[in-house]
């Protein structure tokens, strides 16, 4: 009896010093008490009452004595994860994840069972990687549903799933997911590297996770996808790449990530080649015309109006003939509206963004031009840039654009269409100097790669018989015909 | 994004001296020009600007009732003198670029007009395809210029003549043509416009020797010029055929003229090949048409096409003495040493030129039998 329950003590005494909200209870036996312990939120408190303290009892009831963790957990648990613990140090933060931690009174072992169970919301429609004829389901906020669609997904033996704490506080379980005998080991090892050395107090959301995986963290482009769809994240592992799922959040990352990619969209796999190739030009053409329309309008009416047809000239001059602001200071202004607009419309509760989208609609498109307060070409050209903005699958391509507008509309504001060529010049050598995990962020277009440029460009990727070579893929072949 | 600041820094320096926000101009703060008349009285030059009207949207009147456009007039000694004048009388900056027609009347076109077509050229201010037209009228006959749309009428000048080329009436000639034409000392000539109650009308050509104007073809007589120097020209005829009337469109199909030079002579062959499409067609007495109606009416039209062609150039021999249908650039390509030597603007008029024509006639599947 000596060494009775010193494990037990050690660890009560532990709980109790910290203090946080714990259920407990205590079954008795010969030589003392079974103690159950566990957070009611994170439990399955069912399984826990049938798979746990049901044959727990039953096998108390039948007078056994010398109770081991090992046979105990082999021989009466009913639950499938069931782990034996001696580190006693471990124990507070196996009940804190939402496992049940069962100690025993003759035993310095104890055991963990999985009975975890986080209320979480259903599979949904996807909200940010809307598709017409994809599948609907998306990734939610629980790590092992995401697991099981991945799984569900990708049936391939290779399939490797690394899990990860993250947080000094939240202990966030990552999953580093990849499969072994296509995707680059220098990424992942990369990858795996960079996870292990986060040493912050918690990570909340794939986001915050994103700022600590990329190489550097005053970066305007994201070097990482967001994928919310299953099917997206199953081609995108097929691809080669590395999937980061965090719990608690609903987007996985994906690395690495090309510019061009970020004009790829599911659709361009399940549709026609033909039609997959006119939206990504019509995509790219919104890129350029979120990017620059604005900054456009500046250059033409206030540096360079000769570059227009001499009819043009005049209807320009007509528009803007009761506008008493310079060119460039009302699109600033119109931007700010439209940027206004559109983190009020993110903000506001769904049944008034309607409402709020219509009277700014009023506002702005009728009576500020009634007012002559916006010239109708500026309004029009703003309008076209912010719809332009949404055609992006990606949205995290469009915040940098969005930022990166301002720069060139100033840019042009300043030094006209000079300064326009200028900003791009600058924002071209920023985007062929960057890399996203040894891969070079403008590839296949610099360095350029012929065929991974046909194939990502024009071709529908799913038809190309090998992978791009700018992800340095162990096996590049794709399709074995 | 730079390892070196100094080389950003390089970059940046020159970028921001060579043009900035000082450089600009809004379109709003300019007055916007359509069309420019240069006119003579005297010694006195003057420069007659049409300002387009600018009306907010919302506030246009519409309807063409009455004058839209302001006209600004500047004269003085030489250019300079007037063009200083003319912009005395600016609230806004004058912007030259959006002006379409430049309109030179017969009084100024009758002196020296090289000057003002390398200025023109060397003006950045103006479009490269600005177009000239001469007229007779006065300068402040376009006031009273109306059409329905209220555009100003440099840009109704231009699109008519934009029409008529397109339609292959008329030949399209840039200034740099002009400049060039002036500095090979060849002739050449330019597009004569007039009203006709108060609409804008082609009346025909201006030709130029020496830079100066030197006569008129109105545009009834101008059908062998348009097919000796136009792109593509296309005209109608109604001829006697058939026991009636026929009407073909004729098509210029190709141009061949080959210059020879012996013994001191000038002689070129002109070859023309037009196709006919017989479109109407009067009378019922020979319908259908047979292969020797449309062979007769072939030949009846190769002798008219023969008769204007060889007009024109006889009218350029021996009126004008000028060769604005550009036959000493194909003698030039063909004999560049022997054309360096000679006096071309002398030897032109001596020159032997002979010309064939060919046409092919065929009748068009739409066919109205009853029209004429």
């Amino acid at each position: 009896m000596i060494k009775k329950r010193p494990k037990i003590e050690v660890i009560l005494k532990a709980i109790e010093e910290e203090g946080f909200p714990l259920s407990r209870r205590s079954l008795r036996c010969e030589g003392g008490s079974i103690e159950i312990l566990y957070v009611q939120q994170l439990t399955d408190r069912v399984s826990l009452a049938d798979f746990v303290i049901r044959p727990l009892c039953n096998y108390l009831a039948r007078g056994e004595r010398g109770l081991k963790a090992a046979e105990v957990a082999e021989n009466v648990l009913l639950a499938d994860d069931c782990a034996l613990q001696t580190d006693a140090d471990e124990a507070q933060s196996l009940i804190l994840d939402g496992r049940v931690v069962i100690l025993l009174p003759e035993d310095e072992q104890y055991i963990s069972v999985n009975l975890k169970k986080v209320e979480h919301r259903t599979i949904a429609d996807p909200m940010i990687e809307y598709t017409l004829r994809g599948p609907r389901d998306c990734f939610v906020e629980n790590l092992d549903t995401n697991l099981a669609l991945v799984r569900y997904r990708n049936k391939d033996a290779k399939l490797r799933i690394c899990q990860y704490k993250v947080g000094v506080r939240t202990k966030t379980s990552v999953a580093l997911i990849y499969i072994e005998d296509i995707a680059n080991d220098k990424v992942v090892e990369t990858m795996k590297k960079r996870i292990q050395a986060i040493d912050v107090d918690g990570i909340g959301e794939s986001g915050e996770l994103e700022v600590y995986l990329q190489s550097g963290r005053r970066n305007l482009f994201p070097q990482m996808g967001v994928v919310e769809r299953s099917d997206m994240a199953q081609h995108l592992l097929n691809e080669g790449k590395v999937l980061v799922l965090v719990d608690g959040s609903g987007m996985a990352l994906s690395a690495p990530k090309c510019f061009a990619e970020f004009f790829h969209s599911c659709d361009d796999r399940y549709d026609n080649m033909y039609f997959g190739l006119f939206m990504r030009i019509t995509r790219y053409a919104s890129f350029v015309l979120a990017l620059y329309a604005s900054s456009f309008y500046v250059g033409i009416a206030e540096f360079h109006t000769d570059a227009l047809p001499s009819r043009y000239v005049i209807s320009l001059a007509e528009m803007r003939a009761r506008v008493p602001f310079p060119p460039i200071v009302g699109a600033l202004m119109l931007e700010f509206i439209v940027e206004l607009l559109r983190e009020a419309l993110l903000r506001v509760p769904k049944q008034i963004g309607s409402a709020v989208g219509i009277v700014s609609a009023i506002v702005i498109g009728q009576a500020a031009i009634s007012a002559g307060i916006f010239s109708p070409l500026l309004l029009m050209l703003a309008s076209g840039a912010l719809l332009a903005s949404f055609v992006m699958p990606d949205f995290t391509l469009a915040n940098p654009m969005r930022i990166l507008k301002i720069f060139a509309l100033l840019s042009t504001g300043f030094l006209g269409f000079y300064g326009l060529v200028l900003f791009t010049c600058a924002m071209l050598i920023h985007l062929v100097s960057i890399e996203s995990f040894g891969v070079p962020y403008f590839s296949p277009l610099a360095p350029f790669n012929r065929y991974d440029f046909l194939r990502s460009f024009i071709f529908n990727i799913s038809l190309s018989p090998l992978r791009p070579k700018n992800l340095k893929d162990k096996d590049r072949t794709r399709t074995r015909t | 994004m730079f390892k070196n600041r100094g080389k950003l820094i390089l970059l940046l320096v020159p970028a921001l001296l060579l043009t900035g926000c000082w450089d600009s101009q809004d379109v709003s703060d300019l007055n916007l020009g359509a069309m420019v008349i240069l006119d003579r009285q005297g010694d006195e030059l003057s420069f007659t600007v049409e300002i387009a009207k600018i009306t907010p949207p919302g506030e246009g009147g519409g309807g063409g009732g009455g004058t839209k456009q302001t006209y600004l007039t500047g004269a003085g000694a030489n250019f300079a003198e007037a063009r200083d004048a003319l912009d005395m009388q600016m609230d806004k900056p004058l912007f030259l670029g959006t002006v379409r027609t430049l309109v030179i009347t017969e009084r100024a076109a009758a002196g020296d007009l090289a000057e003002y077509l390398f200025r023109l050229r060397e003006n950045q201010e103006y479009r490269q395809k600005v177009n000239i037209t001469i007229t007779a009228e006065e300068p402040e006959a376009f006031e009273g210029f109306e059409n329905e749309s209220d555009e100003p009428a440099g840009y109704v000048i231009d699109d008519t003549i934009q029409t008529a080329t397109e339609l292959g009436h008329t030949c399209a000639v840039t200034t740099e043509k002009y400049v060039n034409d002036i500095l090979a000392g060849r002739g050449f000539v330019v597009q004569n416009i007039g009203f006709d109650d108060k609409q804008i009308k082609l009346n025909g050509y201006s030709v130029f020797r020496d830079a100066k104007l030197v006569g008129f073809i109105p545009i009834e007589e101008s059908r062998g010029l348009t097919y000796i120097s136009g792109r593509r020209p296309v005209w109608v005829y109604r001829l006697p055929g058939a026991g009636g009337f026929v009407t073909a469109e004729v098509e210029l199909a190709s141009r061949d003229v080959k210059p020879s030079y012996r013994d001191g002579k000038v002689k070129f062959e002109v070859k023309l090949a037009f196709r006919a499409t017989i479109q109407y067609k009067s009378g019922t007495s020979l319908f259908p048409l047979n292969e020797k109606n449309i062979k007769e009416y072939s030949d009846s039209l190769r002798r008219v096409l023969k008769s204007e062609v060889d007009a024109a150039i006889q009218l350029s021999q021996r009126q004008f003495r000028s060769d604005y249908m550009s036959f000493g650039e194909a003698l030039r390509i063909a004999y560049p040493d022997e054309f360096e030597k000679m006096d071309w603007a002398a030897e032109y008029p001596k020159a032997e030129i002979e010309t064939e024509m060919s046409v092919d006639c065929a009748v068009s599947d739409k066919l109205d039998i009853e029209a004429s």
